[in-house]
Order: C-alpha cells, then structure tokens, then sequence
C-alpha cells in the first residue's frame, strides 16, 4: 500500500524471452488503486504475455511485479489477484453456481451466498444457475469467467479481452462492475482492442509494439484513442 | 521314476518359458504405460485447468494431487493388466496376497507417475526424438534392473527380514551390482530394437503434433495440406503424382485404425521373436501375409478424402491414369513397408536365412501389388460414392478366397468402369 493506505502495484523491468525471441522488453509501470490501466496494441504485440506475468501465471526471465510489496508470482498473493484469461477455463460438468462457489472456497473469500447471488444476477445468469457449464453460450461462459475474476474485488483484477463475445448489455454491466470496484480502491488492467470501450472506463493507457511501451498516456477529455493508435500502428506501416 | 522325472523337467521348462513370456510382457507393459502417462501429463501440464488453478493460488503439492488424480482411468488399466499377469504367474489365489500385489501396483504406478513428472518438469518446450527416446530406453533399463519389481517381490515376502535383507543387499553387495551389470548387458539386441520400433510407434502416435513442430522449425520443412483445395492443388499443379502420393501417406499416418493394426502387428511380432530361436518360413509368411492384407483392407480411407469434395474432378489438374496408379502405389507401400521391415529385422537377427528373406520378400511385394490393384480397381469402379463400397469389398473378399482366378476380371472390369465415369465428369465439367 502506499503512503495513502492505496493499493499499489509495482512493475519493475519484465522481460520475457520465446526462444530467442523477446517477448515483452523491459515493461516498467506503477499503477495505483482506483486506477483502471488499459494496455493497447495489435495482435502479438506483447499484451496477453505481459498480463500473464503480471497476473502471476508465467514466470518472466527478468524482473518483478509486486502487489502492495508482494509478488505476484507467490501464491499467496494469488488470492489477491482476480484473472480473466483471454480464453478462459471452465469446469465443464459443473452448474454456474458450483463453479463459481468453487472459486470463492479455494479462495477463502467471506460472504459466499450474497456476493455470489448478487453476481449471477447482475450479469443475468440466474435462471442458469442450476445448468452445467458445458451448456452454456459462449457469451454465458465468459459471463461466468468475469464473475470469477471481479468476485469479491480484490485488490488486483486484470481483464484480458473481457469483451469477446459478450452482448451489449453484458458490456454495459461489465463497465458499471469495472467502474464500482474502481471505487472500491482495485487497481484495474484491461486489455483490448475495443479502443471506445477502454475510453469509457480507462484512467490511462499503455501503448505495446513489439514487446516494449511506446506510449504511455492519461485520461483527459479530449482524448482521441483512434489517431493515437493510427499514428503509432498504421501511419508507421504506410510509410 | 524316469516319467516322472522328464514330466517334472517339462514343466519346470513351461514355467520358464511362461515366466520370461510374462516378464517380457511386464516390461513392454510398464513401457507402454510410462510413455501413455507421459504424454497425459506433457498435456495437462500445458493445459489450460493448470494455469486456472495456479491462478487461483494453488501450490505445487495440490497441482501434483490434480495431475495425480487425473490419471485414474490409467491406473485403473496398469492396476487390470498388471495384477493380470501376476496372477498368471503365481499360484496363490488367496486375499491377503492380492493386497499385497495391489500395494505393489500402487507403489510401482506412483513411482512411474513421479518418474514422468520429474522428466516433465525439467523438459523444455520442444524436446527433439531422440533425447526423448534415449531417456525411455534408461527407463526401460532401471525397470530391467528390477527396480519396480524389488518393491513389489518386497511386499509379497511375508517377513520383514527379508525386505531389509533385501534393500541392503541391493544397495552394497558387489555380487548384486555384477548381477545388475550382467543383466544391462544381456539385455538382448532384439529386445532393443523391438523396443525401439514400439516407442516410435507411440511417440509418433502421442507426440504428432509436436513432432510436425518439431520438423518444421527445425528443418524448415513445410508439410503440405492435407486438405483438398484449391490451394493445394495450385501449389503442386506441376507434381500432381507425387502430391497425391505424399498427402495420402499423411493421411493414413494419422489413422488411427492403420496405427492401430501397425502396432498390434509389431507386438505380435515381438512374441514370435522372443519366443522362437529359427522362425519357420510358413509362420513368416502367414503373419506377413495377414499383415499386408489387412492394411490393404484400409484401402478405402485413402479415398475417402478426395471422395467427399465434389468438385475434385473439375480441380484436379491430374488425369485417370495418374489417379489411379498414384492410390495403387500409395496403397503398396503403406501396406508392405512395415512387414518388409520386420522381415529385414528378423533376417538380421539371423531368425531366418538369406534365402527364405528373398522368397517372402518377392512374395510380399507380388501379393501387396495384386491386392493394391484388386481393392484399388474395386473403390473406383464406385468411385466417388465410396459409401457404396462396403458389400463390393465384403464380397470380393470372399471371392478372393474362394476364386482368386476372378481377381483378374474384377480389375479389368473396375479399371474400366472407373474411366467410363472418370470422362463422363470431366464433361459435365
């Protein structure tokens, strides 16, 4: 936590190496609680590797990422952490309801019932409850997956691709529970390439081209997520 | 008394003969069983249910309880087979023995579970063939040495004494590690190469795709589609033949009705030349015989996937005749190449002379070469409909063995009617 009893997440100097090849270099960033950053960049930029490793799953070949003094990669600190894979895993013989149950038990968290309940609900999967998972929609399933990553917000929540194959009213709960747990102190990452849906809820932006940050930018209102991303993308490729 | 006394002799001989049979069954079992966890565990590893779970913050003790409970179906099989053919081996029938013998068999499956384990844990992504085949023959060594066995014997000896006796011995006696050493080195050419051969099979079988990675990034070798498209065919529009050739042996290497038949023949093989010094010449022929017959009997999966494209006669920049000659070669190698091969194995091994190696090789290769164009001359008289072919290829069959003189009509007259609606599609096209 820093001096003001926020959460505080420190990424120091990752990098990760495929072979021979780099796949993010010397990624460096410090986010606070209550701030959502988004990680922008196009396909095999270094974005879901980056995550991975912040997220605690893959090992980096250099550096650390520390959640309030704590490495990501202990697992201990894995309770603090909530995680949506780009494409999640389900336990497919088991109802929504014990799935989601499972999590919050490995997780110790409290309030099972009512936090539980109130989530099903809200991402409309309450008369899906009872249903195994492996007959769900694919929209029901990464339905399921966000409940497990946002439950109970804790300090960490880190979204990659949280829009794939979500309805539109699945993404405005989505916003409304990225927005509640911004309030609740969690430091947010989200990585996506729905450059208007990370304007509505992102407070700054990390811009990735070939495993490195580019460009590192804040929130103001007259941001144009577009012309940045044609400028740093597109425009260089052209030419 | 001299009755009694060869009666005994012969039964005593039996049991030898029965005992090395079953150790040799053990050790082809434990092998199989090692690769087939293995490769269960190289892709739960990699799974994505793992990295939930780490995700979740489980440690490394719960995710090894996870992999553990998953390979039950495993040992369900391991535990089947094994206490099988240790029934078979021993005459005591009573309760407190097979308990004994199923401790064994969980001790023996945790150890083998944990030997996969380790070498899972310290393997890089991409292990090339060899290393991994080199490490299964270390494998197959310390089992060799009775390593699995010495726990399992240990648990069936009633006293204690002995189990201490035992272990001691096995870890200081001189005497022991020159039977330990006397064994490695006995471990017979045969053996070896029969090994080897079934490994691959597997390896091939388990490791497909990593092993297609593997050639690719290593040798920069780009395996064609095994799709029909337009692709394909724009691609290797100046070979057609030789296209067609290598696509249909990648399909039928990823049959598994064609592995399957390669491996029970392999195995089948590896008993006969275990248990006979000179194999005789019409046990040859037949087993190379019923081989050969049954991989022609494959012979419509070669054809299904062009069959099920309709439009191949309108893509295919590649006349009747080359088709055709181009399924009858495909089809007589994939169905010779193995058996040729277990012979040239067995002549080396001296289990039969030069002269008996030439006459089933010609053999082989007269009887694949009429069968390919019998069951070849069949399919495309019916030719795209292969649904059709069934009762044609049951009754030829028959036919074959009852007037093999009609094989030579059947040729003809499917050659024939294959052409016959060969040009009549190109000209609907």
């Amino acid at each position: 936590m820093d001096e003001m009893g926020r959460n505080l997440l420190e990424i120091n100097n990752i990098t990760k190496f495929y072979g021979k090849k780099k796949g993010i270099n010397n990624f460096s960033l410090n986010i606070g609680g209550g701030e959502v950053t988004c990680i922008v960049g196009p396909n095999g930029s270094g974005k879901s590797t980056s995550i991975k490793i912040i997220s605690g799953v893959m090992k980096s070949n250099n550096g650390q990422c520390m959640l309030n003094k704590m490495n990501t990669a202990d697992i201990e600190t894995k309770k603090h952490i909530g995680y949506l894979e780009e494409s999640p895993f389900l336990y497919e013989d088991l109802t929504v309801y014990q799935f989601i149950n499972f999590v919050f038990s490995v997780k110790c968290l409290d309030n099972n019932e009512i936090e539980c309940e109130r989530l099903i609900k809200k991402f409309e999967l309450w008369e899906y409850r009872n249903t195994l998972i492996k007959k769900l929609s694919m929209g029901m399933r990464k339905r399921v997956s966000i409940i497990v990553a946002i439950m109970n917000y804790p300090p960490l929540i880190i979204l990659d691709e949280p829009t794939n194959g979500l309805d539109t009213k699945s993404v405005i709960s989505l916003k409304e529970e990225i927005l509640y747990a911004k309030k609740h102190n969690c430091i947010i990452i989200v990585s996506s390439h729905i450059l208007d849906f990370l304007k509505q809820i992102g407070t700054n932006f990390v811009f990735l081209k070939n495993g490195e940050i580019v460009k590192k930018i804040n929130y103001c209102d007259n941001l144009d997520l577009d012309a940045i991303y044609k400028n740093l993308y597109i425009n260089e490729k052209a030419i | 008394m001299g009755h009694i006394f060869t009666y005994n002799k012969l039964i005593k001989y039996s049991f030898n003969i029965i005992n090395d049979f079953i150790y040799g069954l053990n050790i082809l079992l434990i092998c199989i069983f090692i690769i087939i966890i293995h490769a269960k565990l190289y892709n739960n590893m990699r799974g994505k249910e793992i990295r939930f779970l780490k995700s979740l913050g489980f440690n490394t003790k719960e995710l090894l309880f996870v992999l553990f409970s998953k390979q039950y179906k495993i040992f369900i099989l391991f535990v089947f087979f094994y206490s099988f053919f240790h029934q078979w081996e021993t005459t005591d029938f009573d309760v407190i023995h097979i308990m004994k013998i199923f401790i064994g068999q969980i001790l023996a499956f945790c150890i083998l579970f944990f030997i996969c384990i380790i070498y899972n844990t310290i393997r890089n992504t991409y292990v090339i063939f060899l290393k991994d085949l080199c490490i299964f023959i270390s494998i197959i060594f310390i089992i060799k040495n009775s390593f699995v066995f010495s726990i399992e014997r240990s648990f069936n000896g009633l006293d204690k004494k002995d189990l201490i006796i035992n272990i001691l011995s096995k870890l200081g006696s001189i005497n022991e590690i020159q039977h330990v050493v006397n064994i490695i080195f006995k471990f017979s050419i045969l053996q070896i190469i029969v090994i080897s051969i079934l490994l691959f099979v597997f390896y091939i079988t388990f490791y497909k795709n990593t092993f297609e990675v593997e050639i690719k990034s290593r040798f920069k070798l780009k395996l064609p589609n095994i799709q029909l498209s337009k692709k394909f065919f724009t691609k290797y529009k100046r070979s057609p033949f030789k296209s067609f050739i290598l696509r249909d042996f990648i399909i039928m290497s990823k049959k598994k009705s064609f592995l399957s038949i390669q491996i029970l023949f392999i195995m089948i093989f590896v008993f006969i030349a275990i248990n006979f010094k000179k194999i005789p010449i019409n046990l040859t022929m037949g087993f190379m015989i019923c081989f050969v017959f049954l991989n022609s009997l494959l012979s419509q999966e070669l054809f299904k996937a062009d069959s099920k494209f309709k439009g191949i006669y309108l893509y295919l920049p590649i006349q009747y005749n080359t088709f055709i000659l181009a399924k009858i070669l495909c089809m007589s190698v994939l169905s010779s190449i193995i058996p040729l091969l277990l012979l040239f194995v067995q002549m080396l091994l001296g289990k039969i002379n030069i002269t008996s190696f030439f006459a089933i090789f010609i053999t082989i290769i007269l009887i694949t070469l009429i069968l390919s164009f019998y069951f070849c001359s069949i399919i495309i008289a019916f030719y795209p409909k292969i649904n059709k072919t069934d009762l044609p290829l049951l009754i030829s069959i028959i036919l074959l063995f009852v007037l093999p003189g009609i094989s030579l009509i059947f040729i003809y007259f499917g050659l024939k009617r294959g052409k016959s609606k060969w040009m009549k599609w190109e000209e609907i096209y």
